[in-house]
């Protein structure tokens, strides 16, 4: 009884099976039905739905980086002491109960020790759009401008997200610092994934005493504690430098740290994949050592690498956050992510201005959507994964 | 140099070298295999068949594998006194190699186009655009259709035989003298076989150049070679001509590879085996290394390594009783068969 059940629900599987066999040497429109590995890619990744909003997230944040000058309403460093840890101003926009459009309303000090302010009664600064800002600044580095994409009139002021004890603009901080914050991680990625590879492919493939040595100081590398070795590194430079200079020497202290890990992980794979029958049939064919590694090897190791390195984005994020809050990093005036959290380390601050925890929930929003995007990429690019099954 | 050999083993050997002993993988090989000929070296598995194709490109892996001594004549040279560079330009160019395993053989990351056209920018100098026309040219030789189309497809899209053809399109791209196919049909299923084969037939008469020809399998040098070495221990036992190896057979290990053919139509309980393992190379027996698996071995096989005589022209056997089978004195099928009965 129930093997004749069974065999009947089997059937319409089974006879979809034999129609979907193809003869090996069927003629040319079976090209039709195959896809280009990035079609398949695309068709995989497009199945999770927490990988689209990582990278969707991720799209924004980068967006507004590149054009920080024009969403910010303030430029960088300007500082208004009268208005220090001022709340974030609610944005109105009703007034007697009729639609008036946004604005903000004006504030007085009235404590100047405990940073409290009053609302003045009846007081409405409307938000305008796409105002002439005080400072000119260039599109891309490319079209200069001062238009703003919004903006109040003084006196009023607009403070999204609040402002720091200068007064300064949180929100207009916070976008350029994400120029900063965000960009570490994708340059230091570039570094140490650029040195990783080159060196973990070179002592993989050659082997014998270029692999010794290169494991052992690698190994040396990843046995000191980070953090000691990043503070060491960082006083070997000079503690007053220009802060574009500064910037380099964290990128360059961040991807001196990173590149040991990713190369044993890129040697171990090049051990196994030298191994396989096409490195020898491409040196039988008369390849050289660097065609070989480079153009045979390297490239079967890039669906690895590629979500090795975006879950690593996050560990360059977080250094540069690192360095900074301990003020050894980003200086100011020039804000970063890290920076901007120094302020938060009081308890009196946090208690008092909440908002200056800001940077913070965005770092994390940044870290978890990279996550997201790499665990997304490494499905996609899964070749084990059975393609069209569900995840 | 007419009538000259295009590739010619004389002494060939090639060691492994481990912690604990010194493995003579091939131990003094030699052979010469003519302009449109095709060799056949047979021998079951680790009898150093592989080995030694892979000893006349140079690609045995260093350490643990060194070529101990010997020459490898290629149209005069010998390529074990060349530099790495002037060996690299043998490689593919003059000298090619189709491999066992078509699945793992082709790189994964790369279109078939891709591969072949490698060949191709690396000894000539041609452009991408005539590499190209000349990938897709080398697609329709072998005989794979629509190749404009083929040629921008994956390996993971072609199934086993289209990849050994497009294995068979590389090796061929640069129109080589040489060809060493290592066991190119073990991998795929019999209508496959043949039909590789064939095209091996054919593209050797169209281009005219030698094969190498490594396999275990004794229907496919019935059907493809000239010439035949059979190989055991690391030595050939017997090279003669096909004809000779399967009419005439004179070394009881070719005689036992022949008489384990099963035969249509004949009735019987267990296929005829040789009885016996092949030696650990590390530990080969004293004499000749085939006396403890052989019917017919006497005292003087276990203490003396016969030496390959020539017992006709163009057959030499490795055999102290070669000399009685020729004479028609021994029987050493009927051995075989008493044997096992």
């Amino acid at each position: 009884m129930s093997s004749s059940t069974s065999m009947g629900a089997a059937a319409p599987l089974g006879g979809r099976a034999i129609g979907v066999r193809v003869e090996p040497d069927s003629g040319p429109e079976r090209g039709a039905v195959d896809r280009s590995p990035w079609q398949i890619f695309w068709r995989e990744f497009r199945k999770s739905p927490v990988a689209l909003a990582g990278a969707g997230i991720l799209f924004v944040l980068y967006s507004s980086a590149i054009f920080a000058d024009f969403l910010a309403p303030w430029p960088m460093p300007k500082q208004d002491l009268d208005f220090g840890y001022h709340p974030p101003t609610p944005v109105h926009w009703f007034a007697d109960g009729r639609f008036v459009g946004p604005y903000v309303r004006g504030t007085e000090l009235i404590d100047l020790g405990r940073s409290t302010y009053r609302v003045i009664p009846g007081s409405r600064h409307p938000i305008r759009f796409f105002v002439q800002g005080t400072e000119t600044y260039r599109v891309l580095g490319l079209v200069p401008t001062r238009t703003r994409l919004f903006g109040v009139d003084a006196p009023g002021h607009v403070y999204l997200f609040g402002s720091d004890k200068y007064g300064r603009d949180t929100f207009s901080r916070l976008l350029y610092g994400s120029r900063v914050s965000l960009s570490i991680g994708l340059i230091g990625i570039a570094i140490s994934f650029f040195i990783g590879t080159l060196v973990g492919g070179l002592s993989g493939y050659l082997g014998k005493g270029v692999d010794l040595v290169v494991m052992r100081v690698t190994e040396l590398i990843m046995s000191v504690p980070a953090l000691y070795l990043i503070l060491a590194l960082r006083a070997s430079f000079p503690s007053n430098v220009p802060s574009d200079r500064m910037y380099l020497i964290i990128v360059v202290i961040l991807a001196f740290i990173g590149w040991a890990s990713l190369a044993r992980v890129v040697r171990g794979m090049v051990l196994s994949l030298r191994e396989f029958e096409y490195v020898n049939a491409a040196r039988a064919l008369g390849a050289g050592t660097l065609r070989i590694l480079f153009r045979h090897i390297m490239p079967n190791t890039m669906s690895f690498l590629i979500v090795a390195a975006t879950i690593a984005v996050p560990g360059y994020i977080l250094g540069e956050v690192t360095l900074s809050f301990l003020g050894i990093g980003i200086q100011e005036p020039q804000a970063s992510w890290g920076n901007m959290l120094t302020e938060a380390q009081n308890i009196r601050v946090l208690k008092s201005f909440p908002w200056m925890l800001i940077p913070g929930f965005f770092i994390f929003i940044v870290v978890l959507a990279y996550n997201f995007l790499g665990d997304g990429l490494a499905d996609a690019l899964n070749p084990r994964k059975v393609t069209g099954g569900k995840s | 140099m007419a009538g000259a050999f295009v590739l010619e083993v004389r002494d060939l050997r090639t060691h492994f070298v481990t912690d604990d002993a010194t493995v003579k993988a091939v131990d003094g090989v030699s052979f010469a295999l003519g302009a449109g000929e095709t060799l056949g070296i047979v021998g079951e598995s680790g009898c150093g068949k592989s080995v030694t194709s892979l000893s006349i490109l140079r690609l045995i892996p260093n350490p643990p594998g060194r070529i101990a001594g010997g020459e490898i004549l290629f149209k005069g040279t010998n390529l074990l006194n060349l530099s790495d560079p002037e060996m690299r330009k043998i490689r593919g160019n003059d000298i090619s190699m189709i491999f066992q395993e078509p699945m793992t053989s082709l790189n994964p990351v790369y279109t078939c186009g891709d591969q072949i056209m490698e060949a191709v920018i690396l000894h000539q100098k041609v452009g991408k655009t005539e590499a190209r026309s000349r990938a897709i040219e080398m697609l329709r030789l072998v005989g794979i259709p629509s190749p404009e189309q083929r040629v921008d497809e994956y390996p993971h899209q072609l199934s086993g035989g289209m990849r050994q053809r497009v294995m068979i399109a590389m090796a061929l791209s640069c129109q080589p003298e040489v060809l060493i196919a290592d066991e190119p049909t073990t991998a795929l299923d019999v209508t496959i076989q043949a039909q590789i084969l064939d095209l091996l037939n054919r593209l050797q008469r169209e281009m005219g150049m030698a094969i190498l020809l490594i396999t275990h399998d004794l229907g496919v040098v019935a059907e493809t070679c000239n010439r035949v070495a059979v190989m055991y221990a690391g030595q050939i036992v017997e090279y003669a001509g096909v004809e000779d190896i399967f009419a005439r057979p004179r070394m009881p290990y070719t005689v036992g590879l022949l008489g384990s053919i099963p035969v249509l139509g004949e009735e019987r309980e267990r296929l005829r085996v040789i009885p016996g393992n092949v030696p650990n190379p590390s530990e080969f027996p004293s004499g000749c290394k085939f006396h403890p698996r052989c019917p017919v071995a006497i005292d003087r096989c276990t203490i003396e390594n016969p030496p390959l005589t020539t017992i006709r022209p163009g057959h030499e056997v490795r055999c102290w009783r070669a000399g009685e089978a020729e004479a028609g004195t021994l029987d050493m099928g009927r051995a075989f068969e008493e044997l096992t009965s």
